[in-house]
């Protein structure tokens, strides 16, 4: 064993430790050795040369380890990586919403490949293409057929709505790319909903037909609402026309109560207000009712909103609240029309008889 | 005394973080893309870290931490919260790391290159050890480098496994049980593999002197 360099360096080990402290030298040297086993191994390396060059070695190396720089990520990098992941995160989630047909087609054929070999893809697309010219029509004589208008009726003879919506399903997705190009009334049948038919221009065209209380149809109506800077007025009027017997519904009420406030043609706005009339004793309805009459340019809009107002408080159907009463109050006497002038007077002393003017 | 409440004060920090994390992992689980990303900010510089200083590329280290974090976004529901998140993502990373080392090490143009500073003189190694002052003296500095450099290349001759475990053991600072459980092996496993990695090293930088 080599016990010291020519210059005076420290020994380095040629040798093995003893076995019976084999283990425990390896162990010291992970930093996983129990002290009591520690400090034993110690004493016994100062009685035996090839242990005590074995550890010291070990402590050697460690210290060479530990002095090595390490490499730090810059903060670049760390940016990069994570703009990237934001990114694959985003492809993943839609590949998921892709759903399975999709997922399997990036399996086999994906997008990098067909980028790859030009010539293969464009023989796929025409077979695609081929494919879907020869058997679509067959498919959907099969299927759109049945859900014609005409059959209405079923076997217990309870009216069902007839939806093409429950037998081509359309996605989020369909609905973010889709243009609704019109809504048919196709048959209002006096006391049940009407039926109807909303046309979708997008990457697949569809017809969907049924009734608002088809919960895919009035998940249509109510994506317009919501994003009504997507659609035209009269498809956004038709829409909220459509919801009105479903007002009761939180979603709806709320998604009419947003427009009120949102939709940029005062048309929509009065025929969203209108529809929710009938819900006016509900707070949220109410506070879109008030934020209306205080804020809406329109003189038309207020006065929808304050021919509600007036009519819940007629029929004792709304609280007088200080809130309402003080807006009651600021638009009898400031807002430029005289009707809505009168009507929120009037307003206030059905809410409150004692008030003086 | 004082360590003990230290001590104390540490376990009981540790304890809130991993309440938080679990909070944030069953409202990414639930779909809320946010909490994901806190998740990944919480912890995505240690493993690029780990990633860059396993592979020593840049390249590498963020295919690295782009498949992990893919992988933990696809299989969060998969995580059970019986561990911490850092020890299942660290599993996941280490895993990722060890299958990209073993794809390198299989092509042939990614073998470690020969040192283009190694001229064979025959200066000795211990001598050259940076002191702790090093960042004062240029010339420790270039040293500190250089023995960065060898170090590095004898690393690169570890096998991919080796490689992880000397990693994860020296300067990660995990037990080896830990180890074990992330690798999916046993710790007398993940010790054989370190004793190698550890006589190894030594054998490759003793050459260097």
């Amino acid at each position: 064993m080599e016990s010291e360099t020519n210059n005076g360096a420290p020994a380095r080990p040629a040798s093995q430790p003893c076995r019976e402290y084999a283990e425990r030298m390896y162990l010291f040297e992970a930093e996983e050795l129990e002290r009591g086993d520690e400090i034993a191994m110690k004493a016994h390396a100062e009685a035996c040369a090839p242990c005590a060059a074995y550890l010291a070695d070990v402590e050697r190396m460690k210290a060479v380890f530990e002095s090595a720089p390490r490499q730090e990520p810059s903060a670049n990098l760390l940016a990069e990586c994570r703009a990237s992941l934001t990114d694959v995160l985003d492809d993943a989630d839609a590949a998921s919403s892709r759903g399975v047909f999709g997922q399997w087609l990036d399996v086999i054929a994906p997008a990098r490949w067909l980028t790859m070999h030009p010539a293969a893809a464009a023989v796929l697309l025409l077979l695609i293409g081929f494919s879907a010219g020869t058997y679509s029509p067959l498919w959907f004589s099969h299927k759109v057929a049945p859900a014609s208008p005409g059959a209405t009726g079923s076997a217990d003879s309870t009216p069902r709505p007839i939806s093409e919506a429950s037998i081509i399903p359309f996605s989020d997705q369909d609905l973010r790319t889709a243009d609704v190009t019109g809504i048919n009334l196709v048959s209002d049948t006096g006391d049940a909903p009407p039926q109807i038919e909303v046309q979708l221009n997008a990457q697949r065209p569809m017809l969907v037909h049924g009734s608002v209380s088809d919960d895919r149809v009035k998940q249509l109506l109510l994506y317009v609402v919501r994003n009504n800077q997507r659609f035209d007025p009269d498809v956004r009027i038709e829409s909220v026309d459509l919801l009105k017997p479903r007002t009761h519904d939180d979603d709806v009420s709320q998604a009419l109560c947003q427009l009120v406030h949102t939709d940029r043609n005062p048309a929509v706005r009065l025929k969203a207000l209108e529809a929710l009339s009938a819900e006016a004793s509900q707070e949220s309805v109410r506070n879109a009712m008030l934020g209306a009459l205080v804020d809406d340019a329109n003189p038309g809009v207020r006065i929808e909103a304050i021919n509600s107002l007036r009519e819940l408080a007629d029929k004792g159907q709304v609280p007088a609240d200080a809130h309402l009463l003080s807006v009651l109050r600021e638009r009898a006497q400031k807002d430029s029309s005289t009707y809505i002038r009168l009507q929120s007077a009037a307003t206030l002393q059905a809410l409150n008889p004692a008030e003086k003017f | 005394m004082g360590m003990s409440v230290a001590l104390e004060r540490d376990a009981r920090q540790a304890a809130v973080k991993i309440s938080d994390d679990h909070a944030l992992v069953r409202d990414a689980q639930a779909g809320d893309r946010l909490a994901f990303e806190e998740l990944v900010r919480r912890y995505d510089r240690e493993v690029l870290r780990l990633a860059l200083n396993l592979v020593h590329r840049s390249e590498d280290a963020r295919d690295i931490y782009q498949e992990s974090f893919l992988r933990v976004y696809r299989n969060l529901h998969r995580f059970r919260l019986e561990c911490s998140f850092y020890t299942w993502l660290y599993r996941i990373v280490t895993n990722v790391a060890l299958d990209h080392l073993r794809r390198r090490s299989s092509r042939r143009e990614d073998q470690a290159p020969a040192s283009e500073e190694f001229d064979g003189t025959s200066r000795d190694f211990f001598d050259r050890q940076p002191e702790s002052n090093a960042a004062s003296n240029p010339e420790r500095v270039v040293l500190g480098q250089e023995l960065g450099q060898r170090i590095q290349e004898a690393i690169d001759h570890l096998s991919p496994r080796e490689r992880v475990v000397f990693e994860l053991k020296h300067y990660q600072g995990l037990k080896l049980r830990v180890i074990g459980e992330m690798l999916g092996t046993s710790e007398e496993t993940v010790k054989n593999s370190l004793f190698r990695a550890t006589r190894k090293l030594r054998a490759s930088l003793d050459e260097m002197r």
